[in-house]
């Protein structure tokens, strides 16, 4: 045996050895959910939320499809929201000039590290004052303040990296400043802008702290706070088979669209300016 | 017909320390090829992009015409650039880059990739249309923002650099090619540049700037006979000219520069001012303009080899005085055949007429009356 195919031979022991328990984790959660632990038999008994409302030891939750109407129009607006806010706030954070730019991107980078939990106590009560608490809007509110510093920061990034060569080279060819950014800048920075979408969705997909704190009505929750709901102090008795087989469904789409939007970004061209 | 007068511009509003170009008057006629030539930082992008209204000058006027175009938009200006990095959009095909000024002016689409494909022909990329930018060497990528400079059909043509990312080889192509289009069209333009050969070969005149300000504006040939200072003279030419030290001196009506290494009598009718006697000045001679001559010649230098260069098509020399006193080496250039080398002493001489005299008590401008 050579050297070289025993360090081969190593390494792929050390992989397999370290992937175990990764890949043993995930074979156990299908089992959890797809078995009935008592008998051992193959049961689909967990997945009887598709056809009727939750209800286990007390808890009565909704039936769940209304939940996840709730959690598409929630995320996708959450991602409507702040992408549309935190792209144009980025492109004048990183290409224009303005009184007190530098204090606000300071401010912003405090934002991002900040513990926004800290702050809860008076989100709540300027909610109760404002008469946001258990609506939407005061949850997006939230959400969106929370996470606004973080894409801005990070879509600032992108739109520095494009050269000023481009947005001139626009202007001279006949588009405004705000024409330059639509049709040149925009596209230039278009795989920026699908990773903050990606951020935001995820962001607004797993938000259920927000819901728990804010939502008192059940059939108002989205998936994630649906299943937090499950996993409440209250009541000890937790129902494994029953939360592992909704937490499937809660990833299923997340695993789906982390392969679509991985190709995308593969996709994504960005060459034709040679920077001097 | 572009004027530009008294431009100033700083970088930072109010603050002097922030000046980048420092009172330029500028006039470029109608169809002209000019190129705006200097060393790195001396003003040269920044005019430009004042021209295409990309920066606002901090006072002065531009003129396109009569028209006063300081306020207005680039958009319009009906101006074409190119810029060093070509600045491609790199989201859209070839055929888009070029008509993205088309269609920008409400161009029909059909008609846009109509004149797309006759621009991609003209500077011969109509084989690349459907590429995107990445897909395209540096030359290509070259030859498509000049088409889409000029799909348009401008007024005003701008070239930041157009040809500092290309090989050595493709550059006097491009650079031919870019004459021959310009000449064809008619199309003002303004080359910006800091290789000198390329400035000299492709424009009708060069501005020379340094620290923002304009030293020379004349055609190459001029610029190069008839440098008005210092800077000039030492910034053109390659070998660089010949600059000595000396004192004006007056002896019984003969005037002549006394150097460390040697005194040149300064010819009749060249004779300088009275108020130049006993001024230091320096002496400038192109190293083309020396020559090999024997010991009987009154007006032989004698001089020691110090170092010989083959330059391919001739040698260059570099000598020192006999005795060394001098700071600096002259370099001259002579043909093959002749029988100089390294430890020889020789006899050399200027060329008749061409040598120059700059003022060093003042601004180092050129003291020799031309014509
Ligand atoms: N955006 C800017 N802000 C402040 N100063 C600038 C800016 N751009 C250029 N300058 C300064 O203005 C001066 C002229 O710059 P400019 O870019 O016009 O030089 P250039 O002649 O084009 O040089 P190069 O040959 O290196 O491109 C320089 O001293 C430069 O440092
Ligand atoms: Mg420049």
């Amino acid at each position: 045996m050579t050297t070289s195919t025993l360090k081969k031979a190593l390494a792929h022991t050390y992989m397999t050895l370290l992937t175990l328990p990764i890949i043993a984790m995930i074979v156990w959660y299908f089992l959890a959910a797809t078995m009935n632990f008592t008998t051992g038999e193959f049961s689909l008994d967990n997945f009887s939320f598709f056809t009727e409302p939750v209800e286990y030891s007390g808890i009565k939750l909704p039936l769940i499809w209304p939940i996840v109407l709730n959690t598409i129009v929630y995320s996708l607006m959450i991602v409507a929201i702040e992408v549309g806010i935190s792209v144009p706030t980025a492109y004048a954070f990183s290409r224009l000039d303005f009184k007190g730019k530098g204090a606000a991107l300071k401010f912003l980078f405090l934002m991002r590290s900040f513990p926004g939990i800290t702050l809860i106590i008076a989100t709540f009560f300027i909610l109760v004052k404002m008469g946001l608490v258990n609506t939407y809007l005061g949850v997006m509110l939230v959400a969106t303040t929370g996470s606004l510093p973080g894409l801005v920061y990070i879509m600032k990034g992108f739109f520095d990296e494009v050269p000023w060569d481009i947005e001139w080279a626009a202007m001279v060819d006949g588009t405004t400043r705000f024409g330059a950014f639509k049709k040149v800048l925009v596209p230039y920075v278009l795989s920026g802008i699908g990773a903050i979408s990606v951020f935001a969705f995820l962001g607004a997909y797993g938000e259920w702290f927000l819901f728990k704190l804010l939502i008192f009505n059940d059939d108002m929750l989205t998936l994630a706070g649906y299943l937090a709901k499950l996993v409440t102090k209250e009541n000890q008795i937790v129902n494994y088979g029953l939360i592992t087989a909704i937490g499937l469904f809660y990833t299923l789409p997340v695993v789906v669209f982390y392969i679509f939007t991985q190709k995308m970004f593969m996709k994504v061209n960005m060459g034709g300016a040679k920077q001097s | 017909m572009i004027t530009l007068r008294n431009i100033v511009k700083n970088y930072d509003g109010k603050k002097e320390s922030s000046r980048a170009v420092d009172g330029l008057d500028l006039v470029i006629n109608k169809g002209e090829f000019v190129a705006l030539l200097g060393p790195s930082g001396c003003g040269k992008t920044t005019t430009l992009m004042m021209l295409a209204g990309l920066l606002k000058p901090t006072s002065g006027e531009i003129y396109f015409g009569d028209r006063l175009v300081n306020h207005v938009e680039p958009k319009d200006r009906n101006i074409g650039m190119v810029f060093q990095s070509y600045a491609l959009y790199p989201h859209l095909t070839v055929r888009d880059n070029i008509a993205f000024p088309l269609r920008e002016r409400k161009m029909p689409k059909a008609q846009a990739y109509e004149r797309a494909k006759e621009m991609s022909k003209i500077v011969q990329i109509d084989h690349l249309l459907d590429r995107k930018p990445s897909q395209l060497s540096g030359g290509q990528q070259q030859r498509v923002a000049m088409a889409r400079a000029l799909a348009k059909d401008p007024e005003i043509l701008l070239l930041d650099e157009p040809m500092s990312n290309l090989d050595a080889r493709l550059k006097l192509d491009v650079r031919d090619e870019i004459r021959k289009l310009q000449r064809e069209l008619g199309v003002t333009t303004i080359i910006v540049t800091h290789d000198q050969e390329e400035a000299l070969a492709i424009s009708d005149r060069v501005a020379i700037l340094n620290g923002g300000k304009i030293q020379q504006y004349a055609p190459p040939e001029e610029l190069f006979s008839q440098p008005v200072n210092l800077f000039v003279a030492s910034f053109l030419g390659n070998p660089p000219m010949n600059l000595i030290d000396g004192v004006v001196q007056e002896d019984k009506g003969v005037q002549a520069i006394v150097t460390s290494g040697f005194e040149f009598r300064i010819p009749e009718a060249r004779k300088l001012e009275a108020k130049h006697i006993g001024k230091p000045v320096k002496l400038g001679i192109r190293p083309h303009d020396l020559m090999l001559t024997d010991g009987s010649d009154p007006n032989a230098i004698a001089m020691k080899v110090d170092l010989v260069e083959h330059l391919g098509s001739g040698k260059l020399v570099k000598v020192m005085d006999a005795e060394q006193k001098m700071q600096s080496t002259i370099r001259f250039v002579t043909d093959n055949e002749a029988p100089v080398r390294h430890g020889d002493t020789i006899q050399m001489k200027i060329r008749e007429d061409k040598f120059h005299i700059f003022d060093m008590t003042e601004d180092g401008h050129n003291l020799m009356q031309f014509r």
